[in-house]
């Protein structure tokens, strides 16, 4: 298997290389080309029990996803072609057994299918007043591929990080957090425009992405046609 | 203040190194991560009323938050859309510089920040008809939607108001339409600002407008 | 005339340089600044798509203006809507099939015309797609980098119709499926088969995507009075 990524800038995608026998696996809907010999079976994981929860093909919410399971189907090398919804970069993080990661539900693109995906951990400790953050648990040993609206900054933390959600992509599960509101006080919060943070604190690795998904909805929502409930 | 700009020209985004005491303005919701330790204030231009005046004319309300720590500390920002940020520093006396009122990101804490109404037929990208002036001294820090293309105006320039995003005030503008009525209709023109004079202009390669106009056909429901 | 793109790859913006007398043909709406005397005029080239809801409201009507520099030279910079590459394409009496969004500007020598695709293939705007004719030079986008897979008629290749910009009429397409689907929820994949010898031109963001994920933050709809409830 090879990932290539050198496709790189604003509009980072990834080119997937398979030999027979391995599989890799996206976010339903990344995939954007492939060679004509690669089989696709899609299938929905959702939080809980099982069953179909509903929800629009791409965006994981938390509950409900889709996943696209690759593979080649004739016993020769094929590619598939995987693009974010966002404008930004694609970057791979080697998972290792000795260290699960945390992903932000948005910033997932895709994994080898070695790695574990855990939609059911919840991780949205003293959360407040009804935001959401979803977050996916990566384990195992392969690779892991993120994307970011903008661009992605891998950072190390050795003690206090104040990230605003908005920004965060992954990170290592050793770190401990906070969901908090920055500023104090709902009027602060208000008028400041920020939502929630994430107090990190410890050791461990965080990778962010420069812009903010939610407020870049936020200005391009209201200027679009109205839709219905 | 030290700062820093990253990911230009499509994916700017700039951090702050501030000293014990210092702050810094950035449009409100911009932080991307701080470091601890750092207090936060909301500042609006020309005060609450004006921003209500504002909001109705409508504009941004342009909300900004100030913030600032009692030992060193640092904080990253970046704009709502992804493109490039840049930097001019403002000198006191007659410096300054005029902005789309959306392209504004921040500034040092010795920049005086004013609106103008651009006039009932200006409308600028994503942000209605204001104008805003930065005068005094300090840096500012304004960013564009897609990259960023320089001119040195001599003579007559004519820009979509979509693309503009800032020039220097030394340079004299009218709006117009494109036309006839009729042309300005269907030539899916916004509205134009003519420069006269002499000037650095800042213009940007995408405009909200557009994107918008584009992204419509596809949103259902 | 002369063409530069100018701050590639992502925000890509074209800007033409016109001697007097000399004309540029885009789509209304994608002049962003201009530089010396220019005409312009408005025109309905390629057919009014009427009697289709969705052509006039998200105006599907192919308008194009015509620039022509007035008595000396001009420069005029032409953008798309969306971020993304512009790309050049040189036509000598052949044909190049185009997504409808995807026609930036075009010389004098270049006819665009709209062609329905019925059941063939959806693209990303609906039915239609463009062909242009002619020779002279055609400037096209689309949203994210664009890239060219190149068949040379032995396998076929298979592209997302979303991000599908270009391709060479010498090729031919039909829809495929994913051959496993165990949910009957996932639906908004279409995927389309080419074959034959050629090039297509891909680009590497969908806005079917965007639009998805912009949804849950587009203002709702007030039914009873049918005003906007709550302003900006």
């Amino acid at each position: 298997m090879h990932i290539d990524l050198s496709a790189g800038g604003l509009f980072g995608r990834a080119l997937v290389t398979l030999e027979p026998g391995e599989k890799f696996v996206s976010d339903a809907g990344a995939m954007f080309r492939a060679s004509s010999n690669i089989d696709i079976d899609v299938t929905t994981r959702s939080r809980g029990k099982g069953g179909l929860l509903g929800g629009l093909g791409r965006i994981l919410t938390g509950d409900t996803f889709f996943l696209s399971t690759y593979e080649v189907t004739d016993g020769r090398p094929g590619e598939v072609g995987l693009a974010p919804t966002h404008m930004g970069e694609v970057r791979e993080v080697k998972v290792s057994p000795d260290e699960a990661w945390l992903c932000a539900g948005g910033s997932f693109l895709g994994a080898t299918s070695t790695l574990a995906l855990d939609t059911r951990f919840q991780g949205l400790r003293g959360l407040l007043g009804g935001e959401s953050l979803s977050l996916l648990r990566v384990s195992g040993s392969g690779e892991l591929l993120v994307s970011a609206l903008g661009m992605l900054t891998s950072m190390e933390i050795d003690g206090e990080l104040i990230v605003d959600t908005g920004h965060l992509v992954a990170f290592t599960e050793g770190l401990a957090y906070k969901i908090d509101r920055v500023g104090g006080g709902w009027i602060n919060t208000w008028l400041s425009g920020e939502g929630f943070v994430m107090r990190f604190s410890g050791k461990g690795r965080i990778i962010l992405q420069s812009h903010n998904p939610t407020r870049f909805g936020r200005q391009l929502g209201p200027l679009l046609p109205e839709r219905q409930a | 203040m030290e700062h820093k700009i990253i990911g230009n020209p499509d994916r700017g985004n700039v951090s702050f190194a501030l000293a014990a005491g210092e702050s810094v303005i950035v449009e409100a919701g911009s932080m991307s991560f701080m470091t601890a330790g750092m207090k936060v204030k909301p500042r609006l231009i020309g005060g609450l009323l004006t921003a209500v005046k504002r909001k109705l004319l409508g504009g941004e309300s342009l909300f900004l938050s100030e913030y600032s720590t009692a030992t060193a500390g640092a904080i990253a920002i970046a704009p709502a859309f992804p493109g490039t940020v840049l930097c001019k520093v403002l000198r006191g006396a007659g410096d300054g510089l005029l902005l789309a009122a959306g392209s504004f990101l921040a500034c040092g804490p010795g920049v005086t920040l004013t609106t103008e109404y651009g006039g009932g037929r200006s409308w600028f990208s994503g942000t209605g008809p204001f104008i805003l002036r930065a005068t005094g001294s300090g840096p500012v820090f304004f960013n564009t939607y897609g990259a960023v293309i320089e001119r040195d105006a001599q003579g007559a320039l004519t820009v979509d108001t979509g693309h503009l995003v800032a020039w220097e005030p030394t340079l004299d503008y009218r709006i117009r339409g494109m036309g006839s009525v009729k042309k300005t209709l269907f030539s899916g023109e916004g509205l134009v600002m003519a420069f006269t004079g002499s000037g650095r202009i800042f213009l940007q390669t995408r405009q909200l407008g557009g994107f918008v106009r584009w992204l419509a056909p596809f949103c259902q429901g | 005339m002369n063409h530069e793109i100018l701050a590639g790859p992502s925000s890509s913006i074209l800007e033409v340089t016109l001697a007097a007398g000399e004309r540029i043909v885009s789509e209304a709406g994608a002049m962003a600044w201009m530089d010396g005397n220019v005409k312009t005029e408005t025109t309905t080239r390629g057919g009014i798509l009427a009697g289709l809801k969705r052509a006039v409201l998200s105006g599907e009507t192919f308008f194009q203006n015509t620039y022509e520099a007035d008595g000396g030279f001009a420069r005029i910079a032409f953008a798309p809507g969306m971020s993304g590459d512009v790309v050049p394409w040189e036509l000598r009496g052949d044909e190049l099939l185009l997504q409808r969004g995807a026609y930036l500007a075009s010389t004098e020598g270049i006819r665009c015309e709209s062609k329905s695709e019925g059941l063939k293939g959806l693209f990303a705007q609906g039915l239609f797609v463009l062909r242009a004719t002619g020779s002279g030079t055609m400037f096209f986008s689309g949203y994210g980098a664009i890239d060219t897979i190149d068949l040379d008629g032995g396998s076929t290749y298979t592209i997302d119709n979303g991000y599908v910009v270009a391709w060479e009429p010498s090729l031919s397409y039909r829809i495929t499926r994913a051959r496993k689907i165990r949910s009957f929820l996932f639906s908004d994949q279409i995927l389309l088969s080419f074959s034959g010898r050629g090039r297509v031109w891909i680009n590497s963001r969908s806005p079917q995507s965007l639009a998805s994920w912009v949804h849950p933050f587009r203002r709702v709809t007030s039914k009873s009075s049918g005003n906007d409830v709550g302003g900006e």
